[in-house]
């Protein structure tokens, strides 16, 4: 089916759904109310609409000023370096692992502290930009940009960023963290953890954590020329671990995985942009690497037919090329265009593994020594506005996503987890293409009331699934008033509704035929959201939102039944003066999900509830340019509480409980900063950080807790750190 | 039906009635106002006479120091034509400012300059539109229809061009410009397992183009999965045993703003994977307390639960792989 045909097919959908037909008639009286406004115009309008074409034009513009005599002689400007130089030390008071993520304050001790947010500028707009955050630290930043404004620049970044997941976990491999990992010599196999006679003994800590280091180069060329080029060029390299889990039969062990990627990214782009028009054609390159083609590791337990080596598959070096079309066209105001075209190409076409590492079985052939992976996918992504009067303005807006997998396909015998061999299995590459319509329509119909009616419809075609289409359709509604002065209210009701169509045949041998998978199944979701600002005083603002979604997959015996979530807050914000402002606010939020399932198919029924309460609360001040030494200072709070509930119900009757899943975050971060002379600062800073978490998956489990699992024994957080830094600031000016 | 499920429908069908209702019972007022809101865009007095220089008689001194500093950001390059002080200076952005610099009398009101001042007559969309004509590149392209000017974002919303600096093109500093309308992702970036953008070391815009992409949730690439590989690439394959949500959409799976589950998976798992997992075996069969270590501690539950084993649920490439767990 061709793209025209897929937005016709949109349009129309099945007779008699109520719906359906609405969204056609807002569709089509969209498309009328387009086509007969800017064909009849009355000649009133007329001159507006001529007038307002030019966005950046006035509609009745004065003379332009003589310019020589604007000799802009009482401006300060700027001729060499403006900005800072932050240096100095900090002190972290306690080892804390996590604490560190994304931070890179986890030990305990004193770190060096440095930034610089500096801009040079010549008279000829030759600039030189240096900015930096962090830099003592793990996760840091820099970027340095310089050229001549308006005509060309050079860019140049580095990034850092740590992800430091857990320091207590142990393991008894040896070679953790690397693609080959062994047991100790002595290693007793067992059936069982708790017969492992060797295991405490051979217990070593891991860290579970990882680094990314990004490295960007950019350049860009502009100015009177309606010509624009540019090109970016990023390396990011990430190094590490993570935690994987690996199986013989019903056996396995949690695994520190090795993390050798690397990642290559180019854009080019060449675009010629107009006043009322613009136009780019891009090229997007992504190349990822992989050090490690597979992980092999020793079977800790007692392996079935002589398994004693297992091998993982590790993510296969891959790239992307696409080639993208971009453009807009303001044509007036009656007709704005948006839109992009992309298509592309991902490859994959790494050598196989082995089908087994088991010296013990005949290792099957394989059909082909590599994948040959090779999936086409065609992106659209267009958009027509029209203000249609100075009151009504209507959009239409098309998506086309295709994903079209033509990779080989063929049989390969499964060797289950290098321990027997099965039967063969074809690979089953998927595709789908997926298609949305949106009209919408906003019309202020007073100048404090404005209203927003929107209809879509998305069609999703997919390959080798039960379900080979689903058909959404969305309706939303919104009004915003501002009908006091003081006082903006906003509430929007949306509607979906999902229909599909499931030949349950499809769903395989051994599947629960009352399976309706989540993302396939028929469902309604009803959505209103209300919200308010009101100004209490004239620099006191509060505002407040409410949100309800209820979402009812329909006749789902197996699988999500439904889902709601609840959100609601407050925010308080003041603006004393100029150099004077504070923020508050607090949200709750509740979500949950029950999904029904069945034993076996067909034994007994039960009902698994998830239920998540959230609290968050934050709030602020800063104060900056007073007059006095006391310059700058800011203090900033934030605490965020989640509890989740996991309930079991089965035959009617519930099951023990699960704890709760308990996450508590406090941080405060303040900073004073003190004029000691006329360029130099003292910054003083604090930060504290407080994290508790229960989490019943993971505490309480180590690595010989569970019969059938060698795990690296990962226990949730608790601690709090204090960090303390004493810097200079030395100001350009 | 659910109470809530009833409440929002409730609730929806009144905002319908009450939508209908002022549709048609404002019509006759509306005209009228319409025509008093185009005035305030209509206004265009002559130019100052000698530009900034007049501008800075009242707007030099100690107070408004504050707003020198455009002269140290990109605005402020006499160098560059195309900024306001290689052209029109303040009146460039303010528009022409002959009135608000001119005489006036005792006792009268100095009038606003028209537009980015207390009281200024021109709309926010006007205003807009001065931003336009400078900045033309391809991204701002994208303004008229999308979400922000639907929504009556105005650029200065978020754009501070007094600095040397604007905050908002700052990685670490960009969440709390979003963040200050955005409340719900606010509360979700700080769950216990979200991108660190609370941290400072992402910004929305990592993969959001907030000036109006034609794409899904104003994305930075065309569709989520290609913004989610532009970090993520080791997850994009194509691989030999496709995971086949994992092609179509992560976020069936996975809550891009925070969430209170490992690896912001929107449920912990192994109920997040029974929501399309019910089969013959061990899939299916719904886990208890009794699975907990104080009980018979099974591995189906605890730890990573479902991923124990089938550990490749974003794909494998090796030829046993076809449950992913190899």
């Amino acid at each position: 089916m061709n793209i025209s045909e897929r937005i016709l097919g949109c349009l129309r959908g099945p007779a008699g759904s109520l719906p359906r037909m609405l969204a056609s008639g807002l569709m089509a009286g969209m498309l009328l109310a387009w086509t007969v406004p800017v064909m009849a115009q009355d000649e009133e309008d007329a001159p507006a609409a001529e007038e307002s074409s030019a966005p950046a034009e006035a509609s009745s513009e004065p003379a332009q000023p003589d310019l020589s005599r604007w000799q802009c002689r009482n401006c300060p400007l700027v001729d060499g370096w403006r900005g800072s130089v932050l240096f100095g030390v900090g002190y972290v008071s306690d080892d804390f692992f996590e604490f560190g993520n994304y931070r890179g304050l986890d030990d305990q001790g004193v770190y060096g502290a440095l930034g610089v947010d500096l801009t040079y500028r010549g008279e000829d707009a030759r600039y030189l930009d240096i900015f930096g955050e962090r830099l003592g630290l793990d996760s840091r930043t820099l970027s340095i940009e310089g050229g001549r404004q308006g005509s060309y620049k050079l860019s140049l970044g580095w990034d850092q960023i740590t992800q430091l997941r857990a320091d207590d976990t142990r393991t008894p491999f040896l070679g953790a963290g690397t693609s080959s990992q062994t047991l100790p010599a002595g290693w007793v196999l067992a059936g069982t953890t708790d017969a492992m006679t060797e295991l405490e003994s051979s217990l070593q800590g891991v860290k579970l954590d990882r680094d990314r280091e990004i490295l960007k180069l950019g350049v860009a060329f502009g100015g009177k020329s309606p010509w624009r080029y540019r090109a970016d060029l990023e390396r990011s390299t990430r190094d590490g671990n993570a935690l994987r889990g690996a199986s013989f039969i019903f056996r396995a062990a949690e695994l520190a995985a090795p993390i050798d990627y690397r990642t290559t990214r180019f854009d080019a782009g060449i675009g010629y942009v107009k006043d009322r028009w613009q136009l780019e054609a891009a090229y997007n390159l992504s190349l990822f690497e992989n050090d490690n083609r597979s992980l092999q590791w020793e079977n800790p337990f007692t392996g079935i037919f002589g398994a004693q080596l297992g091998q993982l598959a590790e993510p296969p070096d891959n790239q992307f090329h696409q080639f993208m079309l971009t453009g807009s066209w303001n044509q007036s105001r009656y007709l704005s265009l948006a839109g992009q075209v992309a298509v592309g190409r991902m490859e994959q076409d790494d050598r196989f593994v082995q089908a087994t590492v088991n010296p013990n079985l005949v290792n099957p052939g394989l059909p082909r020594a590599s994948f040959d992976g090779e999936v086409d996918t065609r992106i659209v992504n267009l958009r027509a506005t029209s203000n249609l009067t100075r009151k009504l303005r209507a959009r239409v807006q098309f998506r086309y996503d295709e994903r079209d997998d033509n990779s080989s396909r063929d049989p390969f015998t499964q060797v289950i987890t290098d321990t027997f061999v099965t039967g063969e299995v074809v690979n089953e590459p998927y595709s789908f293409d997926r298609t949305s319509v949106e009209g919408s329509l906003d019309y202020r119909v007073l100048s404090f009331l404005n209203l927003s009616a929107s209809a879509q419809r998305k069609e999703m075609d997919r390959a080798l699934q039960e379900v080979e289409e689903t058909t959404t359709d969305i309706f939303t509604l919104q009004a915003r008033t501002n009908l006091f002065e003081k006082l903006n209210l906003r509430a929007e009701y949306k509607h979906e509704n999902r229909d599909n169509d499931l030949d349950p045949a499809l769903l395989g041998p051994g599947v629960n035929p009352d399976l309706r998978r989540f993302h396939f199944a028929e469902k309604d979701r009803d959505a209103f959201r209300v919200s308010a600002d009101y100004a209490l005083l004239e620099n006191l603002f509060a505002g407040v939102f409410v949100e309800v979604a209820d979402e009812d997959f329909k006749d789902v015996n197996i699988g999500m039944s439904d889902a709601r979530a609840e959100s609601y807050g407050l925010d308080l914000s003041a603006s004393f003066s100029r150099h004077f402002s504070a923020h508050a606010f607090v949200a709750f939020e509740n979500l949950e999900a029950d999904i029904l399932g069945a034993d076996n198919i067909d034994g007994a029924t039960w009902k698994g509830s998830q239920d998540d309460d959230f609290t968050t609360v934050g709030f602020g001040f800063n104060f900056h340019e007073l007059p006095g030494k006391w310059v700058r200072g800011s203090l900033d709070l934030s605490y965020a509480a989640a509890d989740g509930n996991l309930e079991i119900v089965k035959r009617g009757i519930a099951s023990p409980d699960f704890p709760q899943l308990k996450t508590r975050r406090f941080t405060l971060e303040a900073a004073l900063e003190r004029a000691l002379r006329e360029n130099l600062n003292l910054r003083l800073g604090y930060l504290v950080g407080k994290l508790t978490e229960d989490d019943f998956f993971r505490d309480n489990v180590q690595p010989g807790t569970v019969p059938t699992l060698l795990s690296l024994g990962e226990q949730t957080p608790d601690g709090t750190v204090h960090v303390v830094s004493a810097m200079l600031r030395y100001q350009f000016r | 039906m659910h109470i809530w499920q009833e409440l929002t429908q409730t609730l929806g069908k009144g905002l319908i009635l009450a939508t209908l209702a002022a549709f048609f019972t404002l019509q006759p007022v509306a005209y009228a106002q319409d025509e008093e809101a185009a005035k305030g865009d209509d206004y265009m007095p002559e130019y100052s006479r000698r530009g900034a220089d007049e501008c800075m008689r009242c707007h030099g001194d100690e107070d408004s120091a504050h707003l020198n500093a455009v002269f140290e950001g990109p605005h402020g390059v006499m160098a560059d034509e195309r900024t306001p002080f290689g052209g029109n200076q303040c009146e460039a952005c303010h528009g022409p400012g002959g009135d608000h610099a001119g005489r006036i009398g005792f006792g009268q009101e100095r009038p606003p300059m028209p537009a980015f001042g207390p009281n200024s007559p021109w709309s926010e969309e006007r205003e807009n539109q001065v931003c336009q004509g400078c900045h033309t590149e391809q991204k701002h392209g994208f303004w008229e229809g999308g979400t922000h000017q639907r929504q009556e974002v105005g650029c200065a919303d978020c754009h501070e061009s007094h600095v040397r600096r604007d905050p908002v093109t700052v990685v670490s500093s960009q969440a709390n410009v979003c963040l200050g309308c955005h409340v719900e992702q606010r509360a979700e970036v700080h769950r216990a397992y979200a991108h660190p953008i609370r941290h400072g070391e992402m910004g929305c815009s990592s993969c959001h183009e907030p000036h109006g992409a034609p794409n899904e949730a104003m994305l930075a690439s065309p569709t989520v999965n290609q913004n989610c590989y532009g970090c993520h690439a080791e997850k994009r394959g194509p691989f030999l045993w496709e995971h086949e949500p994992v092609t179509e959409d992560c976020t069936l799976c996975h809550t891009a703003h925070g969430s209170n589950n490992p690896a912001m998976l929107t449920r912990r798992a192994p109920l997040l994977c029974q929501q399309c997992h019910s089969r013959l075996g061990h899939a299916g069969i719904g886990r208890s307390g009794n699975d907990l270590p104080s009980g018979d501690p099974s591995a189906f539950l605890l730890s990573g639960s479902c991923t124990n084993c089938h550990s490749q649920v974003h794909g494998s490439n090796h030829p046993s792989g076809s449950i992913l767990n190899r």
